[in-house]
């Protein structure tokens, strides 16, 4: 155990003494974060779409609906409120308003009238756009009933008293979306390059070799360096999750020990890849080569920067033959939408599986020269 | 019970024999020399001791234990010093050593061993800051981590310069004081000669012969070149007449005698100067070396 401890501090220590690696593992995923974030990350807040149910059916409602469409933010749909509801669930919505039975009646006897409004909770900024300007239109249309209605009426909270709920969409801003994407991308860049560019150095230079003529166990060796390896990973997940949160508060509803099972399962998954890699390659070059001719086409292919929605059909297939996409989509559920694992089954086997494929071929191709 | 026996020892890479059915013994506390060209066998056949390799025939028994049986407690009793290995760039030396230290259950103070090897100063520094020279102490004194009874270095002192190879040979000498079994590998005669209590001659995967430097030379090239000047000059047949010559040969100017007993030719030298009415000058004596034994059995010089 102190031999183990021994050499994933020593493992660690030398990573941390690499600068040229510090950087590609923390401040790449970063800066990229920062520029993907800032460049399309409040695209989606400009124009709220909002579902309106009016249950009442009376002037006072009625009023109110017509009011609500007047405001340029607003882009009013109706409908049932089921309907609406799944409308909010599948992103097409941003908030609901239902105006409840009885309104007028309350208002009438002096009391505000109810009214619920569904959010989403993935984006709380929504609400709080949509209550600052539900208050304003109650305001103005305080004034009118006033008039017509309610003489006594004149703040909005004498109108209208909303209950907030929340509701967990399957969309989210696109910030949400990319860091999870980022932090997969992260996992398998230095999951496949940090393993199998230093053990294929350290065959080339004899280090391994070296090894071999000691008595420690090649398990044993093997089981620090991944250690190590986990542990960066762990580290930069953190940085990653803690500046995306710091600078975009993005929303990590997640259980975060579900979090880091995700986080370790995707290195994992990556390092044993990795160690593919190592074993196959001869030398550095070549080894570099097949990581970089395996970790790009998953970048760019495997919807970690944009949703597979809107990729065509044929590259959205073709994701979901990578295993990134996987600790992509799994990353996202558990992170941002709070999903447990089981919901995220599917993605846990894929990953599982193509580690375990990834190392046992790994093992069998070991070569220590 | 000797260190190291190796019997019917062979190994080929495809076509190539690089061992050729080879057998030796190494005894407790020598210094055991394997001297050849390149590609002769030697780093195969150490590698195969030391348990690197698999052997494709052949027992090779290390304290009694088989290397294919026992590979692990042998890994234990040994220490090894590869040819080639460079280590982590990122590590201090006293962190390489103490990180290697953890792989054996016995183990020396890196501090002790960095003093052995001479590089106290240079603990804190990464090994890429270190010369040729230094980095293969370090090898050296990784090879020393686990209190090895047996230490293999092999080809220490390849491309470094006389002085720095000095410096390994003194290290290696403090192995002989104290009582380490020590086979090392070279292809410098010097070398050899200088250290080893006994040496196998390899050539083309096979031993040629072993024996002690000085048993060797005696057994194959037991005379001695004198060369000189006259200041006048003297016939070959007076010359072959000195006491102890066999052969008469002239050079740059001058003439080299090749004689068995030095001692007398010298004599007979001068006094032959003397009733020649000449002077000797530049007289220079050199005794035999490996080289000329390599050269009288193969009929080729080791370093091409």
């Amino acid at each position: 155990m102190k031999q183990f401890l021994k050499f994933v501090g020593a493992s660690l220590k030398m990573t941390y003494r690499e600068k040229i690696a510090l950087f590609w593992m923390f401040l790449f995923p970063l800066v990229l974060m920062l520029l993907l974030g800032t460049i399309f990350g409040h695209s989606s807040q400009a124009n709220i779409t909002l579902g309106v149910v009016d249950l009442d059916n009376s002037q006072v409602t009625r009023a109110i609906a017509g009011n609500l469409g007047k405001i340029d933010a607003f882009k009013i749909s109706k409908g049932t409120e089921s309907k609406l509801k799944q409308q909010l669930v599948d992103g097409k919505l941003n908030a609901i308003l239902v105006l409840n039975q009885g309104f007028q009646a309350s208002i009438l006897a002096h009391k505000p009238g109810n009214a619920t409004l569904y959010v989403d909770k993935s984006s709380p900024t929504v609400s709080q756009i949509t209550s600052t300007a539900l208050n304003q239109v109650m305001g103005e249309i305080g004034v009118n009933l006033a008039k017509q209605v309610v003489p006594n009426a004149i703040g909005a909270s004498d109108i209208i008293k909303v209950t907030e709920k929340s509701v967990t969409s399957s969309d989210m801003r696109y910030i949400d979306f990319i860091v999870p994407g980022i932090l997969a991308m992260t996992l398998m860049t230095s999951g496949l390059m940090g393993l199998s560019l230093s053990m294929v150095q350290n065959r080339e230079k004899g280090i391994l070799r070296r090894v071999k003529v000691s008595p420690l166990p090649l398990s044993r060796f093997l089981g620090s360096e991944i250690t190590a390896s986990l542990v960066m990973s762990l580290i930069q997940a953190a940085i990653l999750l803690l500046a995306g949160w710091a600078v975009f508060r993005i929303h990590i509803n997640g259980n975060p020990l579900y979090i880091a099972i995700i986080v370790i399962l995707g290195a994992a998954t990556f390092l044993a890849m990795g160690f593919l890699v190592a074993s196959v390659t001869k030398t550095l070059k070549t080894a570099e080569m097949a990581s970089n001719a395996i970790t790009f086409p998953m970048m760019f292919l495997s919807g970690v920067f944009f949703p597979l929605a809107i990729l065509p059909a044929f590259l959205a297939v073709i994701a979901k033959c990578l295993p990134l996409y996987y600790l992509g989509d799994a990353l996202r559920k558990v992170m941002i939408q709070g999903k447990s694992l089981s919901n995220v089954w599917l993605d846990i086997l894929v990953l599982v599986g193509t580690g375990l494929i990834c190392f046992i071929a790994a093992i069998k191709f070991f070569r220590w020269e | 019970m000797p260190a190291i026996q190796v019997t019917d020892l062979t190994k080929k890479y495809e076509d190539l024999k690089a061992v050729d059915d080879v057998s030796f013994h190494v005894e407790e506390h020598e210094i055991f020399g394997i001297l050849g060209p390149n590609g002769a066998g030697k780093t195969t056949t150490l590698e195969m001791i030391e348990t690197l390799r698999e052997p494709d025939s052949g027992e090779i028994l290390v304290e009694g234990m088989d290397v294919r049986k026992d590979a692990k407690k042998i890994k234990e009793l040994i220490g090894v010093q590869l040819q080639t290995t460079v280590f982590f760039d990122n590590l201090t030396v006293h962190e390489t050593i103490d990180l290697f230290g953890s792989f054996y259950s016995t183990r020396l103070n890196s501090d002790e061993l960095l003093e052995r090897v001479g590089l106290q100063e240079k603990r804190d520094s990464m090994l890429n800051e270190l010369s040729g020279g230094q980095h293969k102490r370090v090898s050296i004194a990784l090879a020393l981590v686990n209190d090895p009874r047996i230490v293999f270095l092999d080809e220490p002192t390849t491309g470094l310069d006389p002085q720095v190879r000095r410096n390994i040979w003194e290290i290696v000498e403090a192995l002989r004081a104290a009582e380490k079994t020590v086979i090392i590998t070279s292809h410098y005669i010097e070398e050899a000669e200088h250290l080893c209590d006994r040496v196998a001659i390899m050539d083309l995967g096979k031993i040629i012969t072993i024996g002690s430097p000085a048993e060797l030379i005696d057994r194959y090239s037991p005379e001695s070149n004198i060369s000189f000047s006259l200041s006048r000059e003297v016939s070959h047949d007076v010359l072959a007449k000195i006491p102890g010559v066999t052969r008469v040969r002239d050079s740059n100017g001058g003439y080299v005698l090749t004689t068995g007993t030095p001692q007398e030719t010298l004599v007979g030298i001068f006094t032959v100067a003397y009733e020649n009415d000449a002077v000797a000058d530049d007289v220079s004596m050199r005794r035999a070396t490996l080289e000329d034994v390599f050269l009288k059995i193969t009929g080729k010089r080791i370093r091409e």
